[in-house]
């Protein structure tokens, strides 16, 4: 079972970290709540999952491998760069999904110590239909707005195996100095 | 000859990473994986730093770290995480496998690099 606020909290730490993981070249990123995903015409998705003894959390991210994602994801390249192979294209999805996950799984870290990541996985959006047998208990879709310009798409599922409880102050940021180096 | 070795199973992070500090006047090898950095380094034992992500497939970044201490025998080249994880189970484990350093993803090369020149100029 997953109480009302834990799911609150689930929802707010993944809004934030799409928010904090998604820009590329200093884009500004938006990110709302949806109801359904129906007019969803994405291809591919990226998945990645944040686990504890609790619960499993899978994040993903809907993208179409066309030309406006792709200018996107190649947004900080510098003046003249060719344009990024598939490879490189994929490769961009995948570690921006890997980021997203790597702030939602480090905030989520306060709370059960023993919280860990996947590596992100590029599948056809085609598996989504398969979510359902996970049993999931709290599923959330969002709707991300990047550079004001170009739409995807995103959702959270999470499968509970036991009582998940935790309590997110709003008011209370997440104090990660990412890119910093700390010495030992 | 290559003064830091960057761990990457990303292209993206690896050309970003080993771009920059090309950029910046070092020189960068790179490896795709933990089991490639080992067998990097043991190829070539004089390299300064390694930048090294956590979550690869084929062997992790702290397994690397370890054998490299063990298995290698270095006990000099620097060795600093750069990923997502922030866990301080992950970092406990690395201190006691000598790493250095440990970086939160992303990658933001001016924060780090006068650091990093310290690094493979000791």
């Amino acid at each position: 079972m997953i109480t009302d606020r834990a799911k609150a909290g689930f929802d707010r730490l993944l809004v934030a970290s799409l928010k904090s993981g998604m820009p590329v070249g200093g884009a500004r990123v938006d990110v709302e709540s949806v109801k359904e995903l129906g007019k969803v015409k994405e291809k591919k998705i990226v998945i990645l999952t944040v686990s504890s003894y609790l619960f499993r959390a899978i994040a993903i991210l809907y993208f179409r491998p066309d030309a406006a994602t792709r200018a996107y994801f190649n947004r900080s390249a510098e003046e003249g760069a060719p344009a990024l192979t598939d490879d490189e294209f994929y490769d961009r999805v995948a570690e921006c999904g890997n980021v997203v996950c790597g702030a939602f799984n480090r905030d989520l870290g306060p709370f059960f110590p023993h919280v860990g990541m996947s590596t992100p996985n590029i599948i056809d959006k085609d598996c989504m239909q398969y979510v359902d047998l996970l049993g999931c208990s709290l599923t959330r879709h969002y709707r991300i707005v990047l550079a004001g310009e170009l739409t995807l798409y995103a959702t959270l599922c999470v499968a509970d195996y036991g009582l998940v409880d935790f309590h997110v102050d709003p008011a209370v940021e997440a104090a990660v100095d990412t890119g910093e180096l700390e010495m030992f | 000859m290559a003064q830091i070795l960057v761990v990457d199973d990303s292209s993206t992070v690896r050309d970003e990473v080993a771009g920059f500090l090309k950029r910046n006047g070092l020189d960068v090898a790179t490896a795709v994986d933990g089991k490639d950095g080992l067998s990097k380094l043991r190829l070539d034992p004089k390299l300064k730093l390694v930048v090294s992500d956590v979550n690869m497939p084929n062997m992790d970044g702290l397994t690397m770290a370890e054998k490299i201490r063990g298995e290698l025998g270095n006990k000099t080249v620097n060795i600093v995480m750069l990923t997502t994880e922030n866990s301080p189970i992950m970092k406990e484990r690395g201190k006691a496998a000598g790493i250095k350093g440990w970086i939160v993803k992303p990658f933001k090369g001016d924060a780090v690099l006068a650091t990093f020149k310290k690094l493979v100029e000791a």
